[in-house]
């Protein structure tokens, strides 16, 4: 690769991302200042930060409990993801007969069945675990699907005429050329983990950065909503990047075969 | 070695049936370099994957070392237009793809053997040195190199080639068409070449069999008693070879439509 051509945004990259925030901060506490807004209407950034400097032990602990809940729901969601879209492209037929099934039930607002998940499961974090589980779900199996189902003419025919058996040449050609696909529903899948958190948070007010704003709305304490939502920020991103580094990591062939 | 008796093969498809091969008698002897050679589209390569096993003739028989052929073997080798290397697979762990598959690359004294070989194959084709590379980090024609490698290793008798220099420039073509006659000299396995390249088939082959289109057929077999090892530069031979391309161009170019082989003629390859 010429290194030449990747210099240049290696240290521009962070840097105008960062200038780009900066201005829009401005913009917006500027805005704050000269129109007189009040805080309860929208804070100004130092409000944010007071408020969470009144009480970060309590922001910290719901921001704690709505990242497990986050982290949980999404390996299940991933364990089962993955499983499923095995099953379904173990044979042409199974995949035609189930595939638009799925594609049907994903149109289904996951967060319609909120108020349904507490009828069925009660107030503890079960509804929680489902609703991330059912909202990050169906990204990771489309795109595995998609991606078990892509491997290139050429790749079977080699495995075939290697003599593979259908176990090996699952293994070692048509799993490995998943994988980026894989990675595909792994970042929607993630980000999506942190709404379905949210939205059962909010139906179910009874902890985690959800419960925060609920409660924080219902007292007019828009400061520490505005803070339990930068921390929602904050997670969300860290957590979508930790999957895009273990991507690079795991598979560093990826990107230079894609692009 | 290799025998094709009365070999057809006809695909289905929604528009109806299409005869690729019709007829085809044609036998390999141990050791030969059959080119197959003809226009895009004549079956050149449904007749490789027919030896290859990945394919069943609809009518007629295919034979290898005397038995007939129902699934692709150990010791038939298959090599592709494109390298089709396992992207995320070192150079050398993609060599070592058919060690693993055929069970032989697990810790024992023969495993270290064989990956002292694939090491070796490597470095015979000039690529000491990448061995730890991926795919991607390699041109065109060191990826094909690799695939050579890869198809080598089995140590196949039989090594089934199909246009596996057309994806790469010129220069290219004629350094790997010099290695795979290095390589055919020394190892000897039965080899049939599919490609639409003249100057190759003649630089490579002991024969070249010319297919005619739709369905495809044996038009005719040439053989080609040039010693080797052969090349385009100057040398002792240069007159044979020229003399070779031209029977063999006249022969591509007399198919089945004179009046189109006016329009086309420039060289096929």
């Amino acid at each position: 690769m010429p290194d030449e051509e990747r210099a240049a945004p290696r240290w521009t990259g962070p840097v105008l991302p960062l200038v780009g925030a900066a201005v829009a901060v401005g913009l917006w506490w500027g805005a704050t200042a000269l129109f007189g807004i009040r805080a309860f209407f929208l804070p100004a950034p130092p409000d944010i930060v007071a408020a969470f400097r009144a009480q970060p032990a309590y922001l910290l602990r719901e921001a704690w409990a709505t990242l497990q809940e986050t982290v949980l729901g999404f390996v299940l969601a991933v364990a089962a993801g993955l499983l499923l879209a095995m099953l379904l492209t173990a044979s042409r037929a199974v995949e035609r007969a189930t595939l638009p099934l799925i594609v049907a039930l994903n149109s289904i607002p996951k967060v319609a069945l909120a108020p349904l998940l507490i009828v069925w499961l009660g107030y503890g974090p079960a509804p929680k675990i489902v609703m991330i589980v059912l909202i990050a779900f169906f990204p990771i199996v489309v795109a595995s699907v998609a991606g078990l189902s892509s491997t290139p003419a050429d790749l079977g025919e080699l495995a075939a005429s290697l003599t593979a058996s259908w176990w090996q040449a699952y293994l070692k050609v048509r799993l490995p050329w998943a994988l980026p696909q894989v990675f595909v529903g792994l970042k929607l899948g993630i980000s999506l983990a942190v709404i379905g958190a949210v939205v059962a948070e909010i139906s179910s007010p009874n902890g985690g950065l959800g419960a925060v704003i609920v409660l924080s709305g219902s007292s007019l304490d828009t400061p520490l909503a505005f803070a339990a939502i930068t921390l929602l920020a904050a997670l969300s991103i860290v957590l979508f990047y930790l999957v895009v580094g273990l991507e690079r990591l795991l598979l560093p062939w990826a990107r230079a075969i894609s692009g | 070695m290799i025998e094709l008796i009365g070999v057809s093969r006809t695909f289905r498809t929604r528009a109806g049936d299409i005869e690729a091969l019709r007829a085809i008698d044609l036998s390999v002897a141990e050791g030969e370099f059959l080119a197959v050679i003809g226009r895009s589209g004549c079956g050149k390569s449904t007749l490789l994957r027919l030896v290859a096993g990945l394919l069943r003739p609809t009518e007629g028989q295919v034979h290898v070392g005397g038995a007939p052929v129902a699934r692709p073997r150990r010791d038939v080798a298959l090599m592709f237009q494109r390298p089709a290397l396992l992207p995320w697979r070192s150079v050398l762990g993609n060599v070592l793809l058919p060690l693993e598959i055929h069970g032989q690359a697990r810790r024992s004294k023969q495993s270290a053997g064989e990956r002292e070989r694939a090491r070796a194959l490597l470095d015979s084709v000039g690529l000491a040195g990448f061995h730890k590379r991926l795919p991607h980090e390699l041109s065109g024609g060191m990826q094909q190199r690799v695939a050579l490698c890869r198809a080598l290793v089995q140590r196949p008798r039989v090594l089934l080639m199909d246009e596996p220099f057309s994806a790469l420039d010129a220069l290219t073509r004629e350094e790997l068409a010099g290695q795979l006659q290095q390589v055919h000299m020394e190892v000897r396995p039965t080899t049939i070449f599919v490609t639409h390249s003249i100057q190759e088939a003649v630089l490579l082959a002991d024969r070249v069999a010319v297919l005619g289109e739709r369905p495809g057929r044996v038009r005719r077999i040439i053989t080609v008693d040039i010693p080797r090892p052969r090349s385009f530069g100057h040398n002792a031979h240069l007159a044979d070879v020229t003399a070779r391309v031209a029977e063999l161009t006249d022969l591509l170019h007399a198919t089945d439509a004179p009046a189109k082989a006016l329009l086309d003629s420039g060289p096929a390859g």
